[in-house]
């Protein structure tokens, strides 16, 4: 079971990601918004982030460039309606394991969750 | 201001893309199959708009609208009849029966399928341009119809000849009784100028 903090604006959305998670045993939060997923990055200290890119306060971007300026590594999948190429790779300079467009069917979002988990556990090895 | 047949047969070609990318997005969301007309594009001036967005005769006034700003600027917009807007939250909600009006959460449902939707075309478009575009947030709006709001961007973006070139596809959710339109209004010197830019890469 790993410990994976959601990050969308979206009820709809996170809702959706926070049910596939917990159906496969993992433990979910849940931030509306970057501010709130930045602050419960320091509560919770999670083995996970799902991350979207379209948000108010801070926006995914932003989000990333904060985490990664903070230190962290902890493993972000980004989760996003977003398909532009351009986002893609801002993104994975920014320092990502995954990327996934919306709508993503739950075997792909649990699939990308496991190689996240263990691109940890190999990089702590 | 008028677009060349081949500056008309890109961009159909473009939208045509991108409004497939977002039918398979609305198609996977629903789980349903979804039937597509080509998009028409179209230049005309702001008074002759709403001859250039009709459905029917159902009034297109659950709108879910995002703005894009880049090498291409404009306003898109996926529009639905109320009927069809609610049937859509219906499903998506998994609520029993036919809700007889948008609540917040239904609302929140909505804007979340406009979001995904016209980030498929926008994204697609975006590829092809092969630029980075920044959306706003996506709004929802439920108390004016689709020809105010976009002449409502159109005065305030256009040109003062009040001319706007309109990509408008029409869809329907199979088995659903779920219809509507996507529209998208360009700013008119930057897609000229994108367009060109593909046309003498050709």
């Amino acid at each position: 079971m790993a410990k994976i903090i959601v990050v969308d604006d979206s009820t709809f959305s996170r809702h959706r990601v926070v049910e596939v998670l917990t159906h496969a045993g993992h433990l979910a939060v849940q931030a509306a918004d970057g501010q709130q997923g930045l602050d419960a990055v320091d509560v919770y200290q999670p083995d996970c982030i799902i991350l979207d890119m379209l948000m108010p306060v801070v926006d995914g971007k932003e989000f990333l460039k904060r985490l990664r300026a903070g230190g962290s590594e902890v493993p972000v999948i980004v989760l996003t309606a977003d398909i532009q190429s351009g986002t893609r790779s801002e993104c994975e300079q920014l320092g990502i394991s995954g990327y996934l467009n919306k709508p993503s069917e739950p075997e792909e979002i649990l699939e990308s969750v496991k190689n996240a988990l263990l691109q940890t556990q190999g990089a702590s090895q | 201001m008028k677009l060349s047949d081949d500056d008309k047969d890109v961009l159909t070609e473009i939208v045509n893309i991108g409004v497939g990318r977002a039918a398979s997005s609305l198609a996977d969301l629903v789980d349903k199959k979804i039937a597509l007309s080509v998009p028409n594009i179209t230049v005309c001036n702001l008074e002759s708009l709403s001859d250039h967005l009709s459905s029917g005769d159902e009034t297109l006034d659950t709108l879910m609208i995002q703005d894009f700003q880049g090498k291409i600027s404009g306003r898109s917009v996926l529009a639905f009849p109320r009927p069809s807007g609610l049937k859509l939250g219906q499903i998506l909600g998994g609520l029993d029966s036919l809700p007889n009006e948008l609540d917040v959460d239904l609302c929140g449902i909505l804007t979340e399928v406009g979001n995904i939707v016209l980030n498929g075309v926008l994204g697609s478009m975006s590829n092809i341009f092969d630029t980075t575009l920044q959306y706003s947030l996506p709004e929802l709006s439920t108390d004016c119809v689709i020809d105010d709001l976009v002449a409502a961007y159109a005065s305030v973006n256009q040109q003062v000849d009040r001319t706007v070139i309109v990509a408008n596809a029409h869809f329907d959710v199979a088995e659903c009784e779920i219809d509507g339109s996507l529209v998208i209004v360009f700013e008119l010197g930057k897609i000229e100028s994108a367009l060109r830019t593909i046309l003498s890469a050709a």
